[in-house]
């Protein structure tokens, strides 16, 4: 039951970084970032690949964070001067290209049918530690990262990033480097999801581009919705609830409602859009905010 | 020294500025009136970079703000104001007035992570210039209000309080006394002209003749794109062809 | 010659994508969002008409016509009761709530229908020979149906008052209101018949490849590159860069690797952003 608890754990913390890294950019600069899982997947394979490669953890997971960082200006560069419809459905493809190019390139990435064996974190310790070991770990990395980015957020920086969501005339006019602010939001976020990512990799030890579908990014985003756009306490709640309602819907079978896996998975996804579709009529600031009256 | 060269500024083939001169000095105030449609917004919005003008120059102190985006305008202190309010709705008046002061590098990532002592006593005084303004602008009472909430009038006044945190040389008002309760008015009319006396160098549009009048040293009228009349307010109100011109809007 | 069928193949897919994306495109002018589960229609048109081919209409184009009828309901339902409460809203919340409703039809499709691939079973027709390319008589079909469905629709918005009535709409809603236009009938009759061609495009595409939940979602990209290539709104501009785009994607999916396919219409997209932002016959700026 603990392993399975801390299995569950790990999982969710590596989705809260996610989550945290689309609260900055959307959170708090008003970016439709549709193509979140592109940089997880960038994190993931960039560190796996190089610690394939005889590189330490340490290291790759370091240029796992580089490189989704620097992955995320040229996505940058190309939307974000336009309307934010484009940049949603383009950050889209972009995800999707990143995915085709982990796909096609087996020579590099192994293509379709995975990298595995990736090395493991604590790979020296024995069987049963090493998952709490890398649940300590990563509690520590949210700590840490949601520190700084508490910090940065409730400094001027983060003022200015709300200035440009809120009105980004407004900010222009009053001397905001709109397009600069929303560039750093992304690189800065883009860089947590690398290396939420490189988490991953190290966890899981076998990486596939179908781990990096679409679904990924629309699972952070509900996670940051439903938890409330903004803030982060709110936005880790909302993490949590979406893997227990993941993780607890796979019991649904155990308690006599027969359905095989795929209608299991398909019923989610039903429930999920059916919560956003309210979500957006009836709640729109999430489920953990107060509705502002006037 | 503000001085607007010949400007033209077009929408494909709608010309709406064609040819518009002149200049604001330091502790003067313009007023710039005009009929609906005779392109007032659209010259703020030329001069301060949101629409480039397509042909004519814009200079500040003999440095053109030629091909400059609107926030480095504004760095240079052209700040404007919008004539329908663009508060940031999710803040509070008093952080919306912080944002506003908050100018680089206090706004960067690295203050933000590493700043220590220097920052924080910039981030003071830049509290402590917001507590003044909102008091000159009596908004002290809805400091902690999100920014969204404040009456049409209040929303005028954190629109001309946050382009002044910026600490402009030059500022362009929008339309400031739209909205804004009669009694208030004259004391923003009394604000403006402190402004003045302080070194600003103001342009304010406005709709209210009499307002106008009672505040500014020059006036320029603006008939569909193009400058009228330049004077002396009194010059101006005795000018027939701006009666016609206000006429014959109403009338067209 | 292999340029030519390269270049034949593509104008079928590229009129089928059309389809698509004009409704796409329409959309995104009247209501100023775009709709993510536009393209999931697609699918649900597909999956509508197999389930009324294989029971009570086995007439296909019957069936297809009813097929059609049901996502226009389905369109304009998702309008009445969704989309319409949040008129006026930031884009993200009606993109999001596209989203949502995107993941309810096709999910549901799954759930009932399951994953696998399904097909209509339709007569194997042999392929027929244009001097030097060989097409199939669905394909002819296709690209038929379709050059007279945008005929249709170019005649009608440019010479009908229901035309300029919808045109009128899209550039000032707020004077059109004024002006006496019914603007709520108007976009009834918008998404009605948005939701008409993409079940189109879905049955069309069916018939063509084969039936999947994901047979729509795997059009968005596609439908949004011809929708800004084309320029926002213009009938014809969407209709001639679709067909660019299928013959675009043709070309890479035989030249240089299927699975890049993707990507060349990525290229695009990039392309067009880069070198003209308004699409080839658009009249709104993209940036902001």
């Amino acid at each position: 039951m603990t392993a399975y608890l801390v299995a569950i754990g790990i999982i969710a913390l590596i989705y809260v970084l996610l989550a945290l890294s689309l609260n900055l950019q959307w959170g708090h600069t008003g970016l439709i970032n549709f193509g979140l899982v592109a940089f997880f997947a960038i994190g993931a394979y960039v560190s796996g690949i190089l610690s394939l490669n005889g590189w330490p953890i340490v290291l790759s997971m370091t240029a796992a964070v580089l490189a989704a960082a620097v992955a995320a200006w040229p996505l940058g560069r190309l939307t974000l001067t336009l309307k934010e419809d484009y940049l949603a459905v383009i950050a889209v493809g972009f995800s999707e290209v990143v995915r085709s190019v982990l796909e096609n390139e087996s020579w590099l990435t192994g293509g379709p049918s995975g990298l595995p064996g990736v090395p493991r974190l604590y790979a020296q310790a024995p069987a049963g530690m090493r998952d709490m070991l890398m649940f300590m770990t990563l509690v520590i990395a949210v700590i840490v990262v949601f520190a700084l980015l508490q910090r940065l957020l409730r400094s001027p920086f983060g003022g200015s990033l709300r200035g440009v969501r809120d009105n980004e005339m407004a900010a222009a006019a009053l001397g905001k480097n709109v397009v600069s602010f929303k560039t750093r939001s992304l690189v800065l976020g883009s860089g947590i999801a690398g290396l939420a990512g490189a988490f991953y990799a190290h966890y899981l030890t076998f990486i596939s581009p179908e781990q990096f579908t679409p679904d990924v990014t629309f699972n952070v985003w509900i996670a940051v919705i439903i938890g409330g756009s903004g803030r982060n306490i709110g936005v880790i709640l909302g993490t949590f609830l979406l893997i227990v309602f993941l993780e607890g819907t796979r019991f649904l079978n155990d308690i006599g409602i027969g359905l095989d896996g795929s209608q299991l998975g398909a019923l989610r996804f039903i429930l999920i859009g059916l919560a956003l579709v309210l979500c957006m009529l009836y709640r729109p600031a999430g489920l953990f905010v107060k509705p502002e009256r006037g | 020294m503000l001085s607007v060269t010949d400007i033209h500024v077009s929408f494909g083939p709608l010309k709406v500025l064609r040819g518009i001169s002149f200049q604001a000095q330091p502790r003067k105030i313009l007023g710039i009136i005009g009929p609906n449609g005779a392109g007032k917004s659209t010259l703020f919005s030329a001069i301060s970079g949101f629409y480039p003008p397509n042909k004519g120059t814009v200079k500040l102190n003999d440095e053109s703000l030629h091909r400059l985006r609107p926030d480095q305008i504004a760095s240079k202190g052209v700040v404007r104001t919008f004539q329908v309010p663009r508060e940031f709705g999710d803040m509070t008046v008093l952080q919306n007035l912080l944002v506003a002061g908050s100018s680089h590098p206090i706004d960067s990532i690295m203050a933000g992570l590493f700043g220590g002592r220097k920052v924080a006593e910039a981030q003071a005084r830049i509290l402590e210039r917001a507590h003044q303004m909102l008091e000159r602008l009596n908004l002290t009472v809805v400091a902690n209000n999100r920014a969204r909430a404040l009456s049409g009038g209040q929303k005028k006044l954190l629109e001309l309080g946050r382009a002044l945190m910026v600490q402009p040389k030059v500022l362009l008002v929008d339309e400031p006394f739209a909205g804004v309760a009669p009694a208030l008015r004259d004391q923003l009319v009394d604000h403006l002209r402190g402004l003045r006396e302080e070194g600003l160098c103001l342009l304010v549009v406005e709709h209210d003749i009499e307002a106008i009048m009672q505040l500014s040293d020059r006036v320029c009228v603006m008939v569909e794109g193009t400058m009228l009349i330049e004077g002396s307010p009194a010059e101006v109100q005795a000018d027939a062809r701006v009666l016609d011109a206000y006429l014959g809007a109403v009338t067209s | 010659m292999p340029v030519l069928q390269t270049i034949a193949d593509g104008i079928a897919n590229g009129a089928i994508l059309a389809l698509l994306a004009v409704g796409l495109s329409v959309i995104f002018r009247l209501n100023k969002f775009v709709n993510v589960a536009h393209v999931d229609m697609a699918t649900v048109g597909a999956y509508a008409t197999l389930v009324l081919f294989t029971s009570v209409l086995p007439i296909f184009w019957l069936a297809a016509i009813a097929g059609v009828a049901v996502v226009a309901t389905i369109g304009y339902l998702s309008h009445r009761l969704v989309y319409r409460r949040l008129r006026g809203q930031r884009s993200i919340t009606l993109i999001i709530t596209s989203i949502g409703v995107a993941f309810i039809l096709r999910y549901l499709v799954t759930f009932i229908w399951g994953s696998n691939q399904q097909a209509f079973s339709l007569p194997l027709m042999r392929a027929v020979r244009l001097s030097d390319i060989r097409m199939s008589p669905y394909d002819l079909v296709i690209i038929a149906l379709a050059c007279a469905i945008f005929l249709g629709l170019f005649l009608v918005m440019r010479y009908t008052s229901l035309g300029r009535a919808l045109r009128a709409v899209a550039d000032n809603p707020d004077l059109a209101r004024v002006a006496g236009l019914q603007t709520q009938k108007l976009l009834t009759i918008v998404w009605l018949a948005a939701s008409a061609l993409a079940g189109v495009g879905g049955v069309l595409l069916a018939v063509k490849t084969v039936i999947t939940p994901y047979l729509g979602w795997a059009m968005l990209l596609p439908a949004f590159a011809a929708m800004i290539f084309g320029g926002v709104g213009s009938i014809g501009g969407t209709f001639l860069a679709a067909i660019l785009i299928g013959i675009v994607s043709e070309f890479a999916a035989m030249y240089w690797l299927p699975t890049y396919r993707l990507a060349a219409i990525f290229g695009v997209i990039v392309l067009v952003l880069i070198v003209r932002p308004q699409g080839l016959f658009g009249v709104k700026a993209v940036a902001k």
